[in-house]
């Protein structure tokens, strides 16, 4: 290409008339610098304690042969129930064609990936032979859950970055290479086979987690009744995450109205997903207790054993209960239901609250599963995370923080809405 | 994992297993190979360009995606939903086409009755040889800074659908070119950058292009469209000058978004 | 002629146990298990046995019973084996025991909860052999990397070797005696033996399936087939879930 003057009588040497830096929708390159370094120190400490357990042994953990899970598993379980949103809005855009869904779309895409890579991430530090990954699928256990949940999360995982490919191909300077935005049109065009693909798994790896604990015949507190082939843990964990993922598709755009101080998501949109929320997680919750009243009724006391004690364990009490149901349950779920008649403070409160309530179920099953011996005369040990344990997996999220903030940077995540562009901020 | 690999036994729970994910790991495989394959072809025929404009036509506002035929008082008629391809359009088809003659002026933004606009912001003009001049509207002018330097395809390229004709230097915007051709060669009209193309298509093949007063209507609403970006209102007393556009816009409003109008006003998504 | 089917597995009277250990030592021996390091201590070594001390307090009386706890060889619906993504556990037919494939094993450690008793292990650290130490490596058992998880293995290695003896003497069978898993040899009281429960002639059949005979968790429907005697009524009842709700002490031997 030639590089002309668009008028004839152009002076030869350029003087800039307007400011250097024209502004745009986003900060500046120096403010934006300064909000990364932070987190970008805290990825690179995540990635020296990933380094030490990798290199020196998991011993640099505070996991012991009975506390086989902790921290790490916790996290991954929650993270991955709050990146449902990604398969949840993929169906509601393109198989029930909910308009306003298109908005966060993209975000729902990119935080999924971000949730799913991660917790992968975590888990190939956590086992102990992370180059045996590979023997899960040639010498698979079919009866299994955890082969179950390699199979359907790996691809999964490969779902969603096809579905990022679009995303991605929308950068300006990558598009401007011939054939970028091709890739990106003709990958966009088989997005509901993707969507359904993704729901698909979803459903099976989400379940198959829940399952995970529901199987466990040995451990007092896990065991639950089979509906049909699954535990009802299976089905309570899918539901759960699909209640819980588009509240954390709006509480993450609303981190990012609140961080860049701009509006970025229409309410229509919010609103909608918040009440979807709100509807299925008093489905969820309903559910939850008709499997909480039969396990305690019926399956505790038929293995022998006095449903009081299984709360009696230091920190698990009873407060786990009225916490799950009512504080970070009830509570978050009505208040997303009304969310046409909320601030969107409020509703980030409440998806807040709903995405400790999910957390908590996951920390019990893991922590309080493992915390009660299945020999009366065995005693129970404490366990707490140690700082290799944080910093890990808060390197995961510092990288995820990064990723997120240099998306909407290069605008892949949010569509245009010029009506909130001119209003002023409204909270 | 496989039969013959040792554990392998036909149980139908390892059927289903090994059914379902090899079922899941093919469709992927298609859908990834087969749109790979697909762009291959579409980059080798040329039709890279076009694509691109129909994926970026999805990313624009709604404002600068309004059906021509909805400045009629039209009410059931909004968005286009077909990239401004009015040839290939039904609803183009079933409300006939537009004849347009005329010409006219939006605040000194000259209209001329022997030329067609693109609603890209670029207008084509038939020379006596049967080659078209393509250049840029009044308003697209002013919407760039009066020392603006343009990259242009150099004289014998091919121009095709969606491609761009003109490139700000510091490639922040693309404004489309409004036929495809051949480039012949660049010059200067009236002090501003012109190209000359053979055409690829008879000009006539182009309805999209519009011309005479609807090229009027259009020019003013794409004017008050502006100014609510600039100025926040669209209301004509706003422009202080008395009736003519400035020069150089981006001296009369410096502190605008200039980067994000730009893309807008010359549907560079 | 096809071999008969064996279930092998250990008798442990606990009216004999006195808690002195050696059998956990002779076990960690056998097992080429490597010294651990100092921090590791009992919640993160590699004890595929390990002897627990269960004290019973009723109306004033004190009495105490040492429990070897050990992979219990379950037969039915076997927790580990059920979990296990990649068929690491492998429960042999012929002779009944449950083996770890430690060469499989990923580390996901999901049989470990899984497993009622916590008879498994996880290496935490690489296991390291100083050189005196790598000379008495027992050539019959391989010796795995960090990361992978184990568990007692019925000394698989002696059976196997013991096997291969009788089969260039042209028997299929063993004789009673001729298998000894370490634990049992290393017994200074003889609480710890070897009996095939399928096997009506093995010398200790009778004392398998008689009154003083109980397995740990039954209620689980796992069918462990470690059986332990003795003649105390508390002693059978020690895995009573019951007993969850009245104080115990225990610590570790």
């Amino acid at each position: 290409m030639l590089e002309v003057a668009l008028r004839a009588d152009a002076p030869a040497v350029t003087v800039p008339a307007a400011p250097p830096e024209t502004p745009s929708r986003h900060c500046s390159r120096r403010a934006f610098t300064l909000w990364l370094i932070p987190w970008a120190l805290l990825l690179a400490a995540g990635a020296f304690a990933c380094l030490q357990c990798l290199v020196d042994g998991l011993h640099h953990t505070n996991m012991d042969n009975r506390y086989v899970f902790g921290l790490w598993i916790f996290l991954d379980l929650t993270v991955i129930a709050l990146g449902a949103g990604a398969f949840t809005s993929g169906l509601l855009a393109y198989v029930f064609h909910w308009k306003e869904v298109r908005a966060v779309l993209h975000l729902a895409v990119l935080t999924g990936l971000l949730c799913y890579g991660g917790a992968v991430a975590i888990l190939m530090v956590d086992v102990g032979q992370p180059l045996r990954a590979w023997f899960t699928f040639w010498h698979p256990n079919v009866h299994s859950m955890l082969a179950e949940v390699t199979f359907c999360l790996t691809c999964y995982l490969i779902v969603l970055a096809v579905e990022f490919v679009p995303i991605l191909t929308r950068h300006r300077r990558l598009r401007s290479t011939p054939g970028v935005a091709v890739v990106g049109s003709r990958v966009h065009r088989g997005m509901v086979v993707l969507a359904v693909l993704g729901a698909t798994l979803s459903f099976f790896h989400q379940g198959s987690l829940g399952g995970l604990y529901g199987v466990l015949q040995g451990r007092p507190f896990a065991f639950r009744e089979e509906l049909w082939i699954f535990p009802t843990t299976f089905f309570l964990f899918v539901l759960s995450a699909m209640a819980i993922g588009p509240a954390f598709l709006v509480l993450i755009a609303r981190v990012f109205e609140i961080v860049t101080r701009r509006l970025l998501v229409p309410r229509a949109t919010i609103d909608r997903l918040a009440r979807l929320s709100g509807t299925l997680l008093l489905v969820y919750l309903a559910l939850k207790a008709v499997d909480t009243l039969v396990w305690l009724n019926t399956t505790v006391p038929d293995s022998g054993l006095q449903p009081a004690w299984l709360y009696r364990q230091p920190p698990f009490g009873s407060w786990v209960l009225v916490a799950e149901f009512l504080v970070l349950g009830l509570v978050p779920a009505l208040l997303l239901r009304r969310a046409a008649h909320q601030s969107r403070a409020m509703i980030t409160w409440a998806a807040v609250l709903g995405c400790a309530g999910i957390a908590l179920n996951r920390l019990v099953a893991t922590l309080q599963t493992l915390i009660l011996p299945s020999l009366p005369f065995e005693d129970t040990w404490a366990y707490v995370p140690n700082w290799q344990e944080n910093v890990a997996f808060a390197g995961v999220i510092a990288l995820a923080v990064i990723v997120l903030s240099l998306a909407h940077r290069a605008d892949l995540l949010f569509g245009r809405h010029p009506e909130l562009e001119s209003s002023a901020s409204e909270r | 994992m496989l039969p013959n690999v040792y554990e392998f036994s036909w149980e139908p729970h390892r059927i289903v297993f090994v059914a379902f994910f090899l079922t899941v790991a093919g469709v992927l495989v298609a859908h990834v190979a087969t749109s790979l394959w697909r762009s291959w072809r579409d980059v080798r025929a040329g039709r890279a360009g076009s694509l691109r404009w129909h994926e970026d036509f999805e990313e624009l506002p709604e404002e600068r995606r309004l059906c021509r035929h909805a400045s009629h008082g039209d009410a059931a008629v909004r968005a286009c939903e077909n990239g401004f391809d009015c040839a290939h359009c039904e609803r183009h088809r079933s409300r006939g086409p537009v004849a347009s003659t005329g010409a006219g002026s939006v605040h000194g933004l000259e209209i001329r009755a022997d030329t067609f606009y693109h609603r890209g912001h670029t207008w084509v003009r038939p020379e006596p040889d049967g080659r078209v001049k393509v250049g840029l509207t009044p308003l697209a002018v002013r919407m760039l800074p009066a020392d603006a330097r343009l990259r242009i395809p150099e004289p014998g390229e091919e121009i095709r659908s969606g491609d761009p004709a003109f490139v700000l230097a510091d490639g922040s915007v693309r404004v489309l070119a409004p036929i495809e051709g051949r480039v012949v060669r660049c010059g200067f009209e009236d002090g501003l950058l012109t190209l000359t193309l053979d055409p690829g298509r008879p000009l006539a093949e182009h309805v999209e292009l519009l011309s005479g007063h609807e090229a009027v209507g259009w020019m003013e609403r794409e004017l008050r469209q502006l100014q609510a970006r600039l100025l926040g209102t669209e209301a004509a007393s706003a422009w202080a000058d008395g009736g003519a556009v400035a020069d150089d816009l981006t001296r009369v409003v410096p502190g605008a978004d200039w980067g994000s109008v730009r893309r807008d006003m010359f549907l560079d998504a | 002629m096809e071999a008969r089917r064996h279930r092998y597995t250990l008798l442990i009277d606990l009216d004999r146990c006195d808690g002195c250990g050696a059998c956990s030592v002779a076990c960690a021996i056998e097992n080429n298990c490597a010294v651990p390091p100092a921090e590791a201590g009992p919640r993160k070594s590699i004890l595929p046995l390990r002897v627990d001390r269960v004290v019973h307090q009723q109306g004033g009386e004190v009495d105490e019973v040492f429990v070897p706890i050990m992979c219990q060889h379950c037969q039915h619906h076997t927790p580990c084996a059920m979990v296990c993504p990649q068929t690491a556990v492998d429960l042999d037919p012929e002779t009944g025991v449950v083996s770890q494939v430690v060469d499989r094993c990923l580390g996901c450690r999901y049989c470990m909860a899984a497993c009622p008793y916590h008879a498994r292990s996880f290496n935490w650290w690489r296991p390291e052999w100083d050189t005196s130490l790598a000379r008495h490596l027992a050539p019959d058992v391989p010796v795995r990397q960090r990361g992978v998880v184990e568990k007692c293995n019925l000394c698989h290695g002696r059976w196997q070797r013991a096997y291969d003896r009788a089969a260039e003497e042209g028997r299929r069978e063993l004789e009673p005696g001729e298998f000894v898993p370490a634990c049992g040899e290393s017994c200074p009281r003889g609480a710890i033996r070897l009996v095939d429960l399928d096997d009506p002639g093995d010398p200790n059949h009778g004392d398998a399936h008689g009154d003083r005979a109980f397995h740990l968790l039954d209620r689980l429907g796992t069918e462990p087939t470690v059986t332990y005697l003795s003649a105390r009524d508390w002693v059978r009842r020690i895995d009573d879930p019951a007993c969850f709700d009245r104080d115990r002490e225990v610590s570790h031997a």
